[in-house]
């Protein structure tokens, strides 16, 4: 009994991951290679083979999906990563109130992201919306714009992932030892110098870390584009997490959908692997 | 010089969430015309929007349900877990452990689909229950890896001290470890409640009535695509704002060392 105890511990956990976890994982697996429809989405649809998977890759939508979410992740991990390390960089100097300063970025961290899109509609609106007024443009519908809705998404985007990247540096920052940058700035390095010889190599395998679970959480985000644009107008923002929506739960492509949300699984697969192999092990 | 900057630059950041809260007590007709500060402060937005509306509140008492319940479910789960996988004999730590971090990873949106199957069959669609059980799945092992640590921390002379003098397992968990892990605790507590409030993808996908709705679905349903009535949205944004907001502030040290060891939101 005694042997077993720890099991015990463990036991509801293990259950209940299992049960909504896993299983969920292996259903979707095996709905990608069914034909499931409304009537047959509780069980007996038949099966297909990679039907679900050769009809989704050749959708002529597919190629420009693919493309928005890799040019969405790429583009506003590498935004947010240079601001990021920018303002983790400024308020890791000793001055009054830096701390304090630093932890009001994190308010954006606590507010849902459906109200954060919910505000920026506004703020792109073309009528009222300050970004136009700021830049002195009129009737500029920024989320409404085939051509600039995308870019706009980004930059939403890039104002969602700065409070991460700046903790997660932060981090990185506090635990390189001072002692390193004072010797430098006594042999008269200048601040350029400490940067690049000092701090870039130490903080280096950080960032890494921090790039690559960027790149994730904005792979999978689908709130900020469900509530923003829905991935349009004309599917202009569309990314792979809301066409996989889009597919099961309103044309009821239940298989064709479940094949697009098993790709995105296996880039993140790949991805989170290569995290763990970063150099921050998991404390 | 360098405090100035540090200030302008939280200013400037943060100016959106000062414009939405602004914008609700501002009169309808002057959104328009762009007033930093309301110069003549209303709020009719709130009484006509927000307060004479039965629903709103509902959602709120939806979410602060929801938001509860995944707190509560991820931490009976989450404890005894990661207790067990920083300090007990037990195979296959390696594999759960992997388990563990690579859920971390998972779309909300992968797990829309078979748990909104599993849940029609069970009748938990438009329960709280299904939507408590949809959050946890992510909050738990989030839960997991952040706690983990904070139990390995704890020196195992306390624990064995106590198994000596006669306490049971069970004993020297709850009365001797978790209350040195109460920090770590409370951090994963607030965590759970923030992702609780914000979620989108189970509000949608698995609470489609519009009495059980939280107020993530509850403000895309009153402002949705076509919405025009943008102090109306701005009340009701700051509305679903608030209570993470609060519950933030309060606990905020807590939760940047959680965000720090490596998660976010999805």
């Amino acid at each position: 009994m005694r042997r077993l105890t720890p099991y015990l511990f463990v036991l509801p956990a293990v259950l209940f991951l299992a049960a909504l976890l896993v299983y969920p994982v292996v259903l979707n697996v095996l709905m990608s290679f069914q034909d499931v429809s409304a009537g047959t989405l509780l069980g007996g649809a038949p099966w297909v083979g990679f039907e679900n998977y050769r009809a989704a890759f050749a959708d002529e939508v597919f190629g420009n999906v693919v493309w928005h979410s890799t040019m969405y992740a790429v583009v506003s991990v590498a935004v947010q990563l240079v601001a990021g390390l920018g303002l983790a960089l400024f308020y890791a100097q000793s001055f009054p109130g830096a701390r304090a300063l630093r932890s009001l970025y994190m308010i954006v961290y606590a507010i849902p992201v459906v109200v954060s899109a919910e505000l920026f509609r506004w703020l792109l609106d073309g009528r009222s919306g300050f970004v136009n007024w700021v830049l002195g443009l009129r009737d500029v519908y920024w989320l409404a714009d085939t051509s600039l809705a995308f870019p706009a998404v980004i930059g939403i985007q890039v104002w969602l992932g700065i409070p991460f990247v700046i903790v997660s540096l932060t981090a990185g920052l506090v635990a390189i030892p001072r002692e390193f940058g004072e010797a430098a700035l006594i042999d008269g390095a200048s601040a350029w110098q400490r940067f690049r010889w000092v701090t870039w190599p130490l903080l280096r395998p950080t960032v890494l870390a921090t790039a690559v679970l960027s790149t994730i959480f904005t792979l999978k985000s689908f709130d900020l584009v469900w509530i923003a644009t829905q991935g349009g107008p004309a599917g202009a923002s569309e990314i792979l997490p809301t066409l996989a929506y889009r597919l099961v739960f309103t044309s009821f492509l239940f298989g064709k959908g479940a094949a697009i949300m098993n790709l995105i699984f296996f880039v993140l697969l790949l991805l989170s692997l290569l995290y763990l192999r970063t150099d921050r092990s998991p404390r | 010089m360098r405090r100035f900057l540090g200030v302008a630059f939280v200013v400037v950041y943060l100016f959106p969430v000062y414009w939405m809260v602004s914008a609700s007590v501002k009169r309808p007709a002057d959104l328009a015309s762009v007033q930093l500060v309301p110069h003549s402060p209303s709020f009719d937005t709130w009484t006509s929007r927000i307060l004479s509306d039965p629903r709103v509140l509902r959602y709120v008492l939806n979410s602060v349900i929801v938001a509860s319940g995944t707190m509560v479910l991820t931490l009976a789960l989450g404890i005894p877990a990661a207790y067990a996988l920083a300090r007990l004999p037990l195979r296959g730590k390696p594999v759960l452990m992997l388990m563990m971090l690579s859920s971390l990873m998972f779309p909300a949106i992968m797990l829309a689909t078979p748990l909104f199957v599993v849940f029609s069959r069970l009748g938990l669609t438009d329960s709280y229950l299904g939507l408590i059980l949809a959050d946890t799945t992510l909050a738990l092992p989030y839960s997991i890896v952040l706690l983990r640590p904070a139990f390995a921390a704890v020196p195992r002379e306390f624990g064995e001290a106590a198994l000596i003098d006669g306490c049971s397992a069970f004993g020297v968990f709850w009365r001797i470890v978790v209350p040195l892990v109460l920090p770590g605790i409370a951090t994963v507590a607030v965590l759970a409640f923030l992702w609780g409030w914000g979620d989108l993808v189970f509000a949608l996908t698995l609470a489609s009535e519009d009495s059980m709705r939280p107020v993530t679905t509850g403000l895309w349903g009153f402002f949705g695509a076509t919405t025009s009535d943008w102090a109306g949205a701005m009340a009701f944004s700051t509305v679903a704002m608030l209570p993470p907001l609060v519950v933030f502030l309060v606990s905020q040290r807590l939760v940047i060392s959680g965000v720090a060891a490596g998660g976010t939101k999805g």
